[in-house]
């Protein structure tokens, strides 16, 4: 599985983008916080806390281990904090939803789903551009998007169920599930009791990135918990 | 967009309470397990750390979604719970598995943050055009004095009631015990119709028990015929762990996502025109008799002769039952029952229904006979009731469909059997009668003639339920808010003088029971606030007679109370005995020995008293696996009728597995499937001109009147208007896409006078595959836009049995104008039939 997940190392867009990110949130330096108070305040937090509310901040691959030290993937090395390049490697637990790198404009090709995990290992999703616009679509017509694919009724794979002709994942192998694609992942028949997670994604350049989730994958109590965060291939 | 995006769910420690119960919802009645713990703690993601028991991430059927989780008060103290499919469940939803109905069942639960809001929390009086709070002592006082008023200057025909038939034993004995059993009125009827009386009198006259199969049935049958209904949207967990895979002939107008996957694994769907079932059913049995292909073992030892039908004491099985040879004679006496004669009828192809019949009734290749089952619901009851349930009865005799394993004849059933009489139905007192006979009252023409001066509507929307709906409403709106005077002031003597003047005033007096408002309560005078599932310990069968335990999980809000808790309190101020019950074991230890038939379970009452135990305790030790001491196989429930087995008790697995039925003779019987009778009703009741069908029913997402599904987040972001599923010709006709207001009418409604009036519904348009052109469907009872509107409402048209054909209404289309979900990603508009594989 492992193998046909395409996975990409953060690009100097990629952080300069952050960089702008985190400016336009107020949370660097340039944004008037203090850059050394602002690492002090996450490197307080516990790894448990609050990630969900945090998330979407934007300011990059904010991570902590069991032991509640945080490390952080910035474009400027610091004596503060570790730094971690790629920006996973090495941490066991998530407190932010990090930014990966999915696929690249070139790769999509209408109707065929591109898979990757997100954003823990086996949390599995595919890409997708629909060919219609679409909730939360990103592109020139507004219909890249991405879902998890595992079935939020019992937790079987969507894999493989992607219908092109009517942009719904599945029927569910299991239990014949649809969740439709142009809609946020919207249940269009079936008896999930959640919407399909849909990846929030970013596009730079010819980028795209996977950067938090809109709701529970199922078989979690929290996105970022309970799992190993997928690595960035060097 | 949906505002439903919840980022996490709260894990049970491993010292959470856990309790057991059944789903509110659809007649499979799942098992669900309740955890609750104290808000502010959490458990930890290993097996050892939480409640659930598995180690996190949760692996197939063991997670616990957000919407399976909420925060609700128990014994005053703020807890959370989680209502779960039972992952360890062998019977029913086996494995865990679930409907959206029952996963979000939680969010059923009432928490002041949710939109569960809206429940009524205190009476209310309508004074000056506006519900103000009073005490529940004023309430009741009200109630019975204006209720004393009409009894005793009219008679109990102006009293009635309009209660549902199935919300726990408990509440429905209480009730029934009050109005019937002390007052004594016939003016009586259930939810679903005008009428007390057999929901399906063609096969009861057939003998056979219209619940008296068992689950495993549905796996045991070589085939299945499966007739109006879409079981995978309305009995979820049967059809995917115990129908699914039996091979189908599947009869239905519309092509939804049951008939798909019928076709996908080899079945046949039977795609009938709306109405026309009694012919394609007596063409199938007409073509199963021409091959040699009925069960002749079967008819020879176990049906009725002429004699033994002359000897009956029912006039309807002495006028309408026949023999084999009487019934071969009629199906062979009409051309329209030939294979070419029924699909110029049905538009089923002849081809079809001869294939059909090999399918069902051919013998295997060794010559022994399949085990065929028969399986049927509201689309084919609810169309032309007595003639659609004589031929599937019958044709369910034929092939020898009852009583065996893998062979029984069925409803799939609207809803759980929750019905107990605590008093029995005054037949004699109805100002009705046929041919002679007595039959129920039809408690809606009543009122719409202006007989009825007190209406106690109960647990229901009666407005949208019943048919012609519009003039229901009209006329309550009549004879409640025009007739008579309104109330000015709250004080309980000026509300007393007052309602009983409006009574003496020729208007109606009504009193709504229920836990949210709806279209009814317009025009309530007296709001009674009631607790549902969950908020009171009560008993009820899911459709295969499995009776089970509904605990206690939450507190009813405000100063709502379970519904025989009001009975009783009423029946005690109007000077009534026998209703002080202390609790519900104590109405449901009394009600044992009227608990006949397949609802007995008196046994369980005996045996609790010999044990010197309550009878709920006894039947949690059958509900709850933590009562059993942790057997999930003495945690099954029990089936109706439970039996005396030694020291003990046991369950029946399926009614008439000693090959005797329900006839004074104890033979099952053939009735007349008179087609003639439904070709003369549908020349008035069906379209003409550039009318469509308008057919109703359930969707998979939303339930009865939707008063839970649209407090539900989850359920509005799906369904947040009532929807019309039309094919592509129609919708190309009145210029209409999917996402469109239409505006569906008819200026041909036939009331419940037999007058055509006219009324209309605005609902958004779905184009689909699923639905021919010449026919559209909605659901049948959405608030603000409900399709009984376009229903006709005349049961003089079935005058046997008085009940409406709810499912062939009739109606135009118009376009208005895109609504605000058209290309606004709110609503989807996918296929929902979509069966994979073929569908790309």
């Amino acid at each position: 599985m492992s193998d046909e997940v395409p996975r990409g190392a953060p690009t100097p867009e990629q952080r300069a983008h952050e960089f702008a990110e985190a400016a336009a949130t107020g949370t660097s330096e340039q944004g008037g916080i203090d850059r050394r108070s602002f690492i002090g305040f996450v490197t307080g937090l516990t790894g448990g806390l609050a990630a969900g509310g945090l998330a979407g901040i934007g300011i990059g691959h904010w991570l902590a281990d069991q032991e509640d030290d945080v490390v952080i993937a910035t474009p400027q090395p610091s004596d503060d904090v570790a730094i971690v390049t790629p920006p996973t490697e090495g941490a066991d637990t998530l407190i932010f939803y990090p930014r990966v790198k999915v696929a690249d404009l070139a790769d999509l090709e209408e109707g065929t789903p591109i898979p990757f995990e997100y954003p823990l290992v086996g949390q599995r999703a595919q890409l997708v551009k629909l060919g219609k616009p679409a909730q939360y679509g990103l592109g020139a017509d507004a219909d890249i998007v991405a879902f998890s694919t595992i079935c939020t009724h019992m937790g079987w794979p969507l894999d493989g169920t992607f219908d092109p002709a009517t942009c719904v994942f599945g029927p569910c192998p299991g239990h014949f599930t649809t969740f439709d694609a142009a809609v946020g992942g919207q249940v269009t028949l079936g008896q999930a009791t959640q919407r399909l997670p849909q990846i929030v994604l970013a596009i730079e350049g010819d980028a795209i990135y996977a950067e938090g989730v809109l709701g529970l994958i199922y078989g979690y109590r929290q996105n970022l918990l309970d799992g190993t965060p997928v690595e960035v291939q060097t | 967009m949906t505002t439903d995006v919840q980022q996490s769910v709260p894990i049970p420690p491993p010292d959470a309470q856990v309790a057991y119960t059944a789903c509110e919802f659809c007649p499979v009645a799942c098992r669900y397990r309740v955890i609750r713990w104290p808000v502010g703690r959490e458990g930890g993601p290993a097996a050892a750390d939480n409640a659930l028991g598995v180690d996190l991430p949760a692996g197939i059927g063991q997670w616990v979604s957000p919407n399976m989780h909420n925060v609700v008060t128990f014994d005053g103290r703020l807890v959370n719970v989680i209502v779960q499919p039972d992952p360890n469940t062998d019977v029913g939803n086996v494995g865990g598995d679930h409907s959206v109905r029952g996963g979000v069942l939680a969010r059923k639960l009432y928490n002041p943050g949710t939109p569960t809001a809206e429940r009524f929390t205190t009476p209310l009086l309508r004074v000056r055009d506006q519900l103000v709070p009073i005490s529940w002592d004023a309430a009741v006082e009200i109630f019975a004095r204006v209720s004393e008023h009409v009894l005793d200057t009219y008679d109990e025909l102006a009293w009635g009631v309009k209660v549902y038939s199935y919300q726990y034993f408990e509440n429905t004995y209480a009730i029934s015990k009050l109005a019937r059993g002390m007052i004594g009125t016939p003016n009586w009827a259930p939810h679903h119709g005008p009428a007390e009386g057999d929901d399906t009198p063609g096969l009861s006259d057939c003998g056979i028990d219209a619940f008296s199969s068992a689950y495993a049935d549905d796996k045991e049958a070589d085939v299945m015929l499966l007739v109006g209904t879409d079981p995978y949207e309305t009995r979820t967990a049967r059809y995917t762990q115990w129908m699914q895979s039996t091979p189908t002939v599947d009869v239905n107008p519309r092509k939804g996502f049951t008939s798909r996957l019928v076709e996908k694994m080899g079945g046949l769907h039977l795609q009938l025109w709306p109405g026309t079932d009694t012919a394609l059913l007596n063409a199938i049995a007409r073509e199963i008799i021409d091959k040699g292909w009925e069960d002749t073992e079967f008819i020879d030892s176990y049906t009725a002769s002429r004699a033994e039908l002359d000897a009956e004491g029912g006039w309807r099985r002495k006028m309408f039952g026949l023999t084999f040879d009487e019934y071969r004679t009629y199906l062979f006496s009409k051309p329209e029952f030939t294979p070419e004669g029924a699909a110029a009828i049905t538009r089923v192809p002849a081809d079809k229904i001869r294939a059909a019949a090999e399918m069902l009734a051919a013998p295997n290749s060794d010559g022994t006979r399949k085990k065929t089952s028969v399986r049927f619901e509201k689309g084919l009851y609810w169309s032309h009731n007595y003639e659609n349930t004589a031929a599937i009865g019958s044709l369910g005799v034929l092939l020898g469909a009852a009583g065996r394993p893998g062979q029984s004849t069925s409803r799939l059933g609207g809803h759980q059997r929750g019905g107990l009489s605590g008093g029995s139905y005054p037949k004699d007192k109805s100002p009705h009668d046929y041919l002679g006979n007595k039959i129920e009252m039809d408690t809606d023409r009543w009122f719409v003639e202006g007989n009825t001066r007190f209406m106690w509507v109960i647990g229901t929307n009666w407005v949208g339920a019943m048919a012609a709906t519009e003039r229901l409403r009209e006329r309550l709106e009549e004879l409640t808010r025009r007739t008579g005077p309104q109330l000015t002031s709250s004080n309980t003597q000026d509300a007393i003088s007052a309602l009983t003047s409006r009574v003496d005033a020729g208007g109606t007096v009504l009193v709504h029971q229920e836990l949210y408002p709806n279209a009814t309560t317009e025009y309530a005078d007296l709001v009674l606030p009631a607790a549902g599932w969950g908020e009171e310990t009560t008993a009820r069968m899911s459709a295969e007679r499995r009776l089970y335990l509904y605990e206690k999980v939450a507190d009813p809000p405000g100063e709502a109370m379970p519904d025989w808790k009001i009975a009783a309190t009423i029946a005690q101020r109007m000077g009534f005995d026998g209703f002080d019950w202390p609790d519900t074991n104590a109405i449901f230890e009394e009600g044992g020995p009227a608990s006949g038939g397949r609802k007995a379970y008196n046994e369980l009452v005996i045996l609790a008293q010999e044990r010197g135990i309550r009878a709920h305790d006894l039947l949690k030790s059958y509900s709850d696996v933590t009562a059993a001491e942790g057997s999930y196989a003495e945690a099954s429930g029990i089936q109706c009728p439970i039996q005396r087995d030694g020291d003990t008790i046991k369950g029946t697995e399926r009614l008439h597995a000693d090959l005797t039925f329900k006839s004074d003779s104890g033979k099952a019987n053939f009735t007349l499937p008179d087609w003639d009778a439904v070709a003369s009703r549908m020349d008035i009741i069906g379209p003409s001109g550039d009318e469509v069908y308008v057919l109703n029913g359930r969707v998979n997402e939303l339930w009865n009147n939707v008063g839970d599904q649209l407090r539900m987040v989850y359920h509005i972001d799906r369904w947040p208007a009532n929807f019309l599923e039309i094919s592509d010709e129609d919708a190309a006709r009145a210029g209409v896409e999917s996402g469109d207001w239409v505006r569906l009418w008819s200026d041909r409604v036939i009331d419940q006078l037999g007058e055509e009036m006219s009324a209309e519904i605005t609902v958004v348009a779905y184009v689909t595959d699923a639905v021919p052109p010449g026919v559209v469907y909605t659901y049948f009872n959405y608030p603000g836009q409900p399709a009984n509107n376009l229903t006709s409402a005349d049961t003089t048209l079935q005058p046997l049995n008085l009940r409406y054909n709810f499912k062939v209404g009739r109606g135009k289309l118009e376009r208005i104008g895109p609504s605000e979900f058209k290309d606004a990603f709110l609503m989807s508009f996918a296929p929902r039939n979509l069966v994979g594989g073929t569908d790309a």
